[in-house]
C-alpha cells in the first residue's frame, strides 16, 4: 500500500468513527477472548516455577475401583499402594508424591488457613524448586516424622516480617514445626506443586488401605514420575500398568481397580475430575479447543463479511469513479483488500494490546482465582505463533469478504453504478 | 476519432423497456468541438456515456481511433479511460472522501507519473480553474459550482484527446459557465483536443464547430 493512499484510509477511517469502531471491536474482541482462553490453557499445561519441566513427567492422580454390583469408588492413590508398590521398585529420585491439605494457625486475633501440602523427599528432587533460604526436608527427615517444613516467601513475609525465618517455628495443626526452608512464591496453576506450607508426609495419619472397603482403597496422593534416560515414559507406564493388574487380581472377582493414568500434564488438565475411562484423548481435547476457537472466530468472520457488503456499497459509487478514470479491476480489488487488511490488523494489535490489559487488570478472575504472579509476562511468553495464526485467520477472512463484493462491483459498467445501479 | 456505427442502447428494466440510442451513426473527426442537445431524456447522457466507455452499447459498433473496442479486456479499456478520455459528470461524481486535490490528481495516479509531477500538473490546474485556494477542502464544503470546476479539472488534468462533457456549465451562472466555455475553447483549439459537449444553452452551443439534435434516441436534423 501506497504511503499516501494509507494515509487516505486512515482519514477515511477517522471520519467515519461508528463505522470503524464497529469493525475494529468486532475484530478485537473475538481475538482478545480466543488469547485469554489460549493464555489460560497455555499457562495451566505449562506452568512457570517448579513445574517447568513438566513436559519429562508423567502423573498419576486417580483411581477408580467399580463393583459388578455397579457400585464405584473414585479418588487420588492411596499411601499403602504407593509405600507398597512404587516406593521401593523405581528409582527413588524421580517419583514425587504428594497431597493437599490446610493447616490453620491462630493468631493472637485471627485465624489463617494455609494451603500445605504433604510431600515425600524426591518431590524436592522431582520439582524445581527455587531456594530463597535453608533446604528442604531430606529423606532421613521424613523417615523419622521431623516435624520440619519448608514455608514460601510469602508466608515469611506475613509471619516473619520477612526476616530470616529458617530456625524459626510455627504451630500448625498441632504440631511445632521448624523452618527449615524459604523458596520463591508458587503459581496455583501449578496443580502438583502449589501450597504455602511443604512438611513431610509422614506427619499425617492415614486410615488403612481395604480392598474390599472400596472407599478406603483409594487415596488422595498423586504421584508424579519425571522421566530420564534409564526411566523413561515406557517404563513408568509398564510399571504402573503391572502394579494395576497386581492390585486388580487382590481386589477380588467383583472389583475392578484401574489407574487414572499416568498422563501427561495436558492430558490431566483437560480430563479434570471426569474418569480416566471416558476421556477420549488430548487430540479430541485439542479438537475441542479449535472448535471453539473456530466459533469465535466466526463473529469477526460474520463482522467483517456484513461491514464489507455495506461498505462495499457505500464504497461503489467511489469505485466507478475511479474505473471511469482507468483504474482498472484489479487495482479495485487490490484497494479494497489491501484497506480491509490494514483495518484487520490494526485490529488484531488492539485485540493483543487488550489482551494484555485484562490480563493484568482481572488475572484472578480470568484464572478462575488461581494466582498468577505475573501474567503479563506469561502473554509475552505466551507463544507469539498463536497470534500470528489468528492474525492469518483474520487477514484471511476479511480479504475474502472484501475479495467478492470488489470483484463483483469492480466488473460492473460505471454509468450503471453512477445511476445508482448496485450490487 | 470516434465513430459509432448503428449504436443502439436499451435499457432493461422490469417491466420497462427504454430505447435510450436507437441506431445512431456519427462520426466525430480528431480536433473537433461538438456539442449535443435535445430534451430532457432524449439519451444525451447515454450517448456520452457509450462513447466515454462507461456504458455498453446493447447494439452496433464503437470505433474509437480505428480500433473497434468490443474485443477489449478490461486492461484495455482501463488504459483508454484512462490515457485518451476525460470524462465531465452531469452531477459532478466527486469522490467524498478525497478532497479536491485528490480528486482532481486521480486519474494521474493510474498512470506511470511520479509524486511531485502529480502534484505540479494537479496544482496547475486547479489554479487554471481558480481552485487552488480549496485545495484542502473536501466537496462538501463546496458550493456547486465550484465542484463543477473540480469535475473539469479533474477531466482534463491528464491532458486527454478526448473530453467528453455532460452539461459541464449546467450548474454555474453564466459568468462561470462562459469561464469553462473559455476553458475549453482553448484546449480545443490549443491541444487539439476533440470535444463533445451536452448542453441546453442554444449560446454556448452556438460557440462550437457542429451541433447535433437528439429527440427519443434519434438523431434528427
Ligand atoms: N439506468 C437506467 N435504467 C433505465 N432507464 C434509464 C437508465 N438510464 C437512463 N434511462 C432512460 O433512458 C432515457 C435516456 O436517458 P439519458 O441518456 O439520461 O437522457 P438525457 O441525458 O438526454 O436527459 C431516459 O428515458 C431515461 O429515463
Ligand atoms: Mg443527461
Amino acid at each position: 500500500m501506497k504511503y499516501r493512499h494509507f494515509k487516505q484510509f486512515l482519514e477515511q477511517l477517522g471520519k467515519n468513527k461508528f463505522f470503524t469502531f464497529l469493525n475494529l471491536f468486532g475484530i478485537s474482541i473475538p481475538l482478545m477472548i480466543i488469547m485469554l482462553m489460549i493464555l489460560q490453557i497455555d499457562l495451566s499445561i505449562h506452568p512457570s516455577g517448579p513445574e517447568e519441566n513438566n513436559d519429562q513427567m508423567l502423573f498419576v492422580n486417580a483411581t477408580r475401583i467399580k463393583s459388578s454390583s455397579g457400585g464405584y469408588a473414585r479418588g487420588k492413590v492411596h499411601l499403602d499402594i504407593i509405600e507398597k508398590y512404587f516406593k521401593h521398585q523405581v528409582p527413588e529420585e524421580t517419583m514425587a508424591f504428594s497431597t493437599v491439605s490446610s493447616a490453620t494457625r491462630f493468631e493472637t486475633n485471627s485465624v489463617m488457613d494455609i494451603p500445605l501440602r504433604y510431600t515425600n523427599s524426591a518431590f524436592w528432587q522431582v520439582f524445581n524448586f527455587h531456594f530463597l533460604e535453608g533446604r528442604s526436608y531430606t529423606r532421613e527427615n521424613v523417615k523419622q516424622g521431623d516435624q520440619v517444613i519448608v514455608i514460601s516467601r510469602k508466608i515469611r513475609q506475613q509471619v516473619f516480617d520477612n526476616k530470616k525465618a529458617v530456625g524459626k517455628t510455627l504451630q500448625l495443626n498441632g504440631h511445632t514445626c521448624r523452618v527449615i526452608g524459604v523458596v520463591e512464591d508458587v503459581s496455583s496453576l501449578g496443580r502438583n506443586t502449589y501450597a504455602q506450607v511443604w512438611m513431610p508426609y509422614t506427619l499425617r495419619s492415614n486410615p488403612p488401605f481395604n480392598p474390599r472397603g472400596m472407599g478406603s482403597a483409594t487415596g488422595d496422593y498423586t504421584l508424579t514420575f519425571k522421566t530420564t534416560e534409564d526411566w523413561d515414559f515406557q517404563d513408568v507406564r509398564e510399571h504402573v500398568a503391572t502394579v494395576g493388574s497386581k492390585l486388580n487380581n487382590i481386589m477380588g472377582e467383583d472389583r475392578e481397580f484401574i489407574f487414572g493414568g499416568p498422563s501427561k500434564a495436558a492430558e490431566i488438565y483437560f480430563r479434570g475430575y471426569r474418569d480416566p475411562e471416558s476421556y477420549s484423548g488430548l487430540l479430541s481435547s485439542y479438537l475441542g479447543v479449535a472448535g471453539k476457537i473456530l466459533i469465535i472466530l466466526l463473529l469477526p468472520a460474520l463482522n467483517l463479511v456484513s461491514l464489507n457488503l455495506t461498505r462495499i456499497q457505500e464504497k461503489s459509487h467511489e469505485i466507478a469513479i475511479r474505473k471511469a478514470f482507468g483504474a482498472t479491476r484489479q487495482n479495485l480489488v487490490v484497494r479494497v483488500m489491501l484497506e480491509n487488511s490494514v483495518l484487520t490488523l490494526i485490529g488484531g494489535i488492539i485485540g493483543l494490546f487488550m489482551a494484555y490489559g485484562v490480563a493484568i487488570a482481572f488475572k484472578s478472575y480470568i484464572f478462575s482465582s488461581y494466582y498468577v504472579e505475573t501474567p503479563a509476562q506469561a502473554i509475552v511468553q505466551m507463544n507469539y505463533s498463536v497470534f500470528f495464526v489468528l492474525i492469518l485467520v483474520s487477514l484471511t477472512f476479511s480479504v475474502l469478504s472484501g475479495l467478492i463484493p470488489s470483484m463483483r462491483i469492480s466488473r460492473l459498467q460505471p454509468a450503471y453504478v453512477l445511476k445508482g445501479g448496485a450490487l | 476519432m470516434i465513430q459509432l456505427e448503428n449504436i443502439s442502447k436499451v435499457y432493461q428494466t422490469k417491466n420497462i423497456e427504454t430505447l435510450a440510442l436507437d441506431n445512431i451513426n456519427l462520426e466525430i473527426q480528431s480536433g473537433e468541438f461538438l456539442s449535443v442537445m435535445g430534451p430532457s431524456g432524449c439519451g444525451k447522457s447515454t450517448l456520452l456515456n457509450v462513447m466515454g466507455l462507461l456504458d455498453n452499447p446493447t447494439k452496433g459498433q464503437l470505433i474509437l481511433d480505428g480500433i473497434a473496442i468490443d474485443g477489449y479486456t478490461d486492461k484495455a479499456l482501463a488504459h483508454m479511460r484512462n490515457q485518451k478520455l476525460g470524462f465531465i459528470f452531469q452531477n459532478f461524481h466527486l469522490i467524498s472522501s478525497l478532497n479536491v486535490r485528490d480528486n482532481v490528481e486521480l486519474p494521474l495516479l493510474y498512470r506511470k507519473i511520479s509524486a511531485p509531477e502529480r502534484k505540479r500538473r494537479t496544482e496547475e490546474i486547479l489554479e487554471q480553474v481558480g481552485l487552488k485556494h480549496r485545495s484542502r477542502h473536501f466537496p462538501s464544503e463546496l458550493s456547486g459550482g465550484q465542484c463543477q470546476r473540480v469535475a473539469v479539472a479533474r477531466a482534463i488534468v491528464g491532458q486527454p484527446e478526448i473530453l467528453l462533457a455532460d452539461e459541464p456549465t449546467g450548474n454555474l451562472d453564466s459568468k462561470m459557465g462562459e469561464d469553462i466555455m473559455i476553458l475549453l475553447k482553448s484546449l480545443n483549439r490549443d491541444l487539439g483536443t476533440t470535444i463533445v459537449m451536452v448542453t441546453h444553452d442554444r449560446a454556448l452551443a452556438s460557440e462550437t464547430q457542429r451541433i447535433i439534435h437528439l429527440f427519443d434516441g434519434r438523431q434528427v436534423n
